[in-house]
C-alpha cells in the first residue's frame, strides 16, 4: 500500500473544488522550501488551506521538498498538531496533565463532552467543534486551562464552558 | 530584590521594541560590540555563574567557549523555547511579555560563540508567543540588531529564523529539537558527540533555554558580582518559578535560585489552597519526584534538590494538599510520559505504558503488594532508555511510592481508589 493511500484512510480524493487550494500550497512552497528543513512549516501551511494534510499534499510536499513521502508521512503522525483527517472549525483542547487534574480538569472535560453531546469525544455533525485531550499546554497559571484553536482559556468552569460553546455556536463557522 | 528576568512585565506593551529600549534594552548589546572581545563577554558569564535555567544547569559561558573553540562553520545558536513541562509556563510568560530580552542575549550568545545562524524554536501552542516573537524578530532587522554587519561592525552579522514545533514534548531534547529543526521527526540522536560540537545541521550549536539567556543582557550590564549576589545557598542569580495544582496564587515568581520551598509556596504563593493542609509538593514539572511537607525548608536549586533524590527542573512547583491520592498523582505523570514517548527506543515505549498499567490496576483494585516491587524493577530497567526522557519518566512514580508508601499499600488493601474502583483498567480511569 503506498504512503498516499494509507494516508487517505479510505477517504476519496480532493475534488475539482480543491484544485485551486493545492495551487496555492504549490504557491506556497516555493517560499518555503527556501529555507532547508521547513518541513513543519509546509505542513502548517497544508493545514492553513485544508484544516488538515490530504495525501495529495503529502505527495506535493515531498516533491517540493525533495524528501521521499514516506518521510513526510511520519513527520505528520509524530506531530500531535498534524491531522491526516479534516478537522473541526473549532478545536477544544482541554489538559489533563497533573495541575489542571487537581484543578479539577475531569469536571472540564465531562462539561465538554456533554455541552457538545459527544460522550465518546468524536467530533460534532455540524463539523463545528471536537475535543481533544491533551498533554500540559504550559498554561497552568490559567489551570484548568483549555485552548480554543490557540487561543488561551482558563481557569474553566462547567459554567464557563457551557458559555463558550454557546459563544462559538453563535459565531459558528 | 533587583528583578533580572521579569523587570519589563508590567510595561505598557513590553513587547514591541520601543517598550524594550526605553527601558534601556539594547544598551548591553552595543556596549558589548563596542567595548569587549567575545572572550571576554564568555569570562564574564562564566564569572557569573550563569547555568541552562531549563533543567540542566549547564555553564552557559562554558557551553559558549565550546561552540567557539570548534573550527566548523556556520556555528548556530538556538533558542529551546519548546517548554512543555507539566506545571511549567515561565518560558511563556519570557516569550509573551519580554521577547527582546531573550533576543537581546541570543545575539550576545552569537557573538561570543561566533555564531552566524540562529533558530528561535517556539512549542506549536504557544500562538501569542509566536505573534509576538515573529514581530520582535522583524523589529530587530529593521533597528540593525540583526542581519549582516551589526551595528556597523563588518565582522558581526547574525541570521536568525522562527520555528513552532508542533506538539511533541520529546523535542524540547536539544537533539531531538535539532531533528525537528531539520524537518524530521522529533527523535532524539546519540551523545556524544555533544551539540556544541555537532549540533544542528551537524554545526556546533549553542542551545540556550529562554530564560538562560534573558539573564545575559543584565550580567552585561551590572556585572558578574552582581547577578552571583542574587542567589543564595551557593547558587547564581534569580530563577522564574512557578507555581501550579492547589495553590492560592498560581504564577510565577522570580526569586532567588535556592529560595526555600516554604517561601515560595507559603510566602509568595499564599499557600495550599482553601487553607488546606500540604501533603506534597513537586520541585520542578512532571519529571522530579515528590516531596513532603519535612522538606520544604530544602532550597529549590540543583544540589539540594540532588541531594533529596528528585531534581530541580524547571522550577515549575506542583502542589498537592491532603485529599490528594499519590497512586492518582503518580498515575498522572506516568500517563503523560507514555502519551510523550517518542516511541524510539524500547525502554521507554514499553516502560511508559507498564508504568500506567501498573497503577491502574492499583486504582481499580486489582493491584497487589508486588506491584511495588514492579514498580522498581521497572524503572531500573527504564534507566536504560536511549534519552532523558524515558530515564526520567519512572522517577515521579518511584519516588511517589518511596515518600508516600502508605497511599499505595492502602489502595492495594483496601481495594483500590474509592472514586476509580471496580473500574476496568482499559485506559478509562482517566
Amino acid at each position: 500500500m503506498s504512503v498516499a493511500t494509507s494516508a487517505a484512510r479510505g477517504r476519496p480524493p480532493l475534488g475539482a473544488a480543491d484544485q485551486p487550494k493545492l495551487a496555492t500550497l504549490r504557491a506556497r512552497l516555493q517560499e518555503i522550501k527556501r529555507e532547508p528543513g521547513s518541513t513543519l512549516e509546509a505542513l502548517y501551511a497544508t493545514q492553513e488551506l485544508f484544516s488538515y494534510v490530504p495525501p495529495e499534499a503529502i505527495t506535493m510536499i515531498a516533491e517540493e521538498l525533495g524528501m521521499p513521502e514516506s518521510a513526510v508521512y511520519g513527520v505528520v503522525t509524530f506531530y500531535t498538531m498534524f491531522y491526516l483527517e479534516p478537522q473541526p472549525r473549532y478545536l477544544l483542547r482541554v489538559c489533563r496533565d497533573l495541575s489542571c487534574h487537581l484543578a479539577g480538569a475531569p469536571e472540564i472535560v465531562r462539561a465538554v463532552r456533554q455541552e457538545l453531546g459527544t460522550p465518546r469525544g468524536e467530533a460534532t455533525a455540524d463539523g463545528l467543534f471536537k475535543l481533544e485531550v491533551v498533554s500540559c499546554l504550559g498554561l497552568c497559571d490559567k489551570q484548568p486551562a483549555m485552548l480554543v484553536n490557540l487561543e488561551q482559556r482558563g481557569p474553566m468552569t462547567p459554567e464557563r464552558i457551557r458559555a463558550l460553546v454557546h459563544e462559538l455556536r453563535a459565531r459558528g463557522a | 530584590m533587583d528583578r533580572v528576568v521579569t523587570a519589563n512585565f508590567g510595561r505598557p506593551e513590553s513587547w514591541t521594541i520601543a517598550s524594550y529600549q526605553q527601558a534601556g534594552g539594547y544598551h548591553a548589546l552595543a556596549r558589548v560590540l563596542r567595548e569587549l572581545q567575545p572572550e571576554d563577554v564568555i569570562q564574564i558569564v562564566k564569572d557569573a555563574g550563569l547555568t541552562g535555567r531549563g533543567g540542566a544547569f549547564f555553564p552557559t559561558g562554558m557551553k559558549w567557549e565550546l561552540v567557539r573553540k570548534d573550527p566548523k562553520a556556520p556555528r548556530y545558536v538556538v533558542v529551546n523555547g519548546d517548554e512543555s513541562e507539566p506545571g511549567t509556563y515561565v518560558n511563556r510568560y519570557s516569550l509573551e511579555l519580554d521577547p527582546h530580552l531573550m533576543l537581546e542575549g541570543m545575539i550576545i550568545a552569537a557573538y561570543a560563540s561566533a555564531a552566524t545562524r540562529g533558530y528561535v524554536y517556539i512549542r506549536g501552542e504557544f500562538g501569542l508567543a509566536h505573534q509576538r516573537v515573529r514581530r520582535a524578530l522583524a523589529e530587530c532587522y529593521a533597528a540593525g540588531f540583526l542581519g549582516q554587519n551589526i551595528l556597523g561592525r563588518s565582522d558581526f552579522s547574525f541570521e536568525v529564523s522562527f520555528r513552532r514545533g508542533a506538539g511533541a514534548y520529546i523535542c524540547g531534547e536539544e537533539t531531538a529539537l535539532f531533528n525537528s529543526l531539520e524537518g524530521k521527526r522529533g527523535n532524539p540522536r546519540f551523545k556524544p558527540p555533544f551539540p556544541t560540537n555537532v549540533g544542528v545541521w551537524g554545526k556546533p550549536t549553542a542551545i540556550n533555554n529562554v530564560e538562560t539567556l534573558s539573564c545575559v543582557p543584565a550580567i552585561l550590564t551590572r556585572g558578574a558580582e552582581w547577578f552571583k549576589s542574587l542567589g543564595r545557598s551557593g547558587a547564581s542569580g534569580t530563577k522564574m518559578y512557578c507555581l501550579s495544582g492547589h495553590i492560592e496564587r498560581p504564577g510565577v515568581y522570580e526569586l532567588p535560585l535556592g529560595t526555600t520551598a516554604r517561601e515560595l509556596i507559603f510566602g509568595h504563593g499564599g499557600g495550599v489552597r482553601g487553607g488546606r493542609a500540604l501533603k506534597a509538593f513537586k520541585p520542578g514539572g512532571a519529571s522530579s519526584a515528590p516531596l513532603t511537607p519535612a522538606e520544604l525548608d530544602a532550597p529549590l536549586e540543583p544540589k539540594s534538590m540532588g541531594a533529596l533524590g528528585t531534581i530541580m527542573g524547571t522550577g515549575g512547583v506542583i502542589v498537592m494538599d491532603d485529599t490528594t491520592n499519590m497512586v492518582e498523582a503518580a498515575y498522572h505523570d506516568a500517563l503523560f510520559f507514555e502519551e510523550e514517548s517518542c516511541g524510539f527506543c524500547i525502554p521507554c515505549r514499553e516502560g511508559t505504558p507498564n508504568l500506567v498499567q501498573i497503577l491502574e490496576r492499583i486504582m481499580v483494585g486489582q493491584g497487589a503488594m508486588d506491584d511495588l516491587d514492579l514498580l522498581e524493577e521497572l524503572g531500573a530497567s527504564m534507566m536504560a532508555s536511549f534519552c532523558g526522557l524515558g530515564q526520567f519518566a519512572h522517577q515521579p512514580v518511584r519516588g511517589a511510592v518511596r515518600r508516600f508508601r502508605d497511599d499505595f499499600v492502602t489502595a492495594i488493601a483496601q481495594g483500590g481508589i474509592p472514586k476509580y474502583r471496580g473500574r476496568g483498567g482499559d485506559g478509562q480511569a482517566a
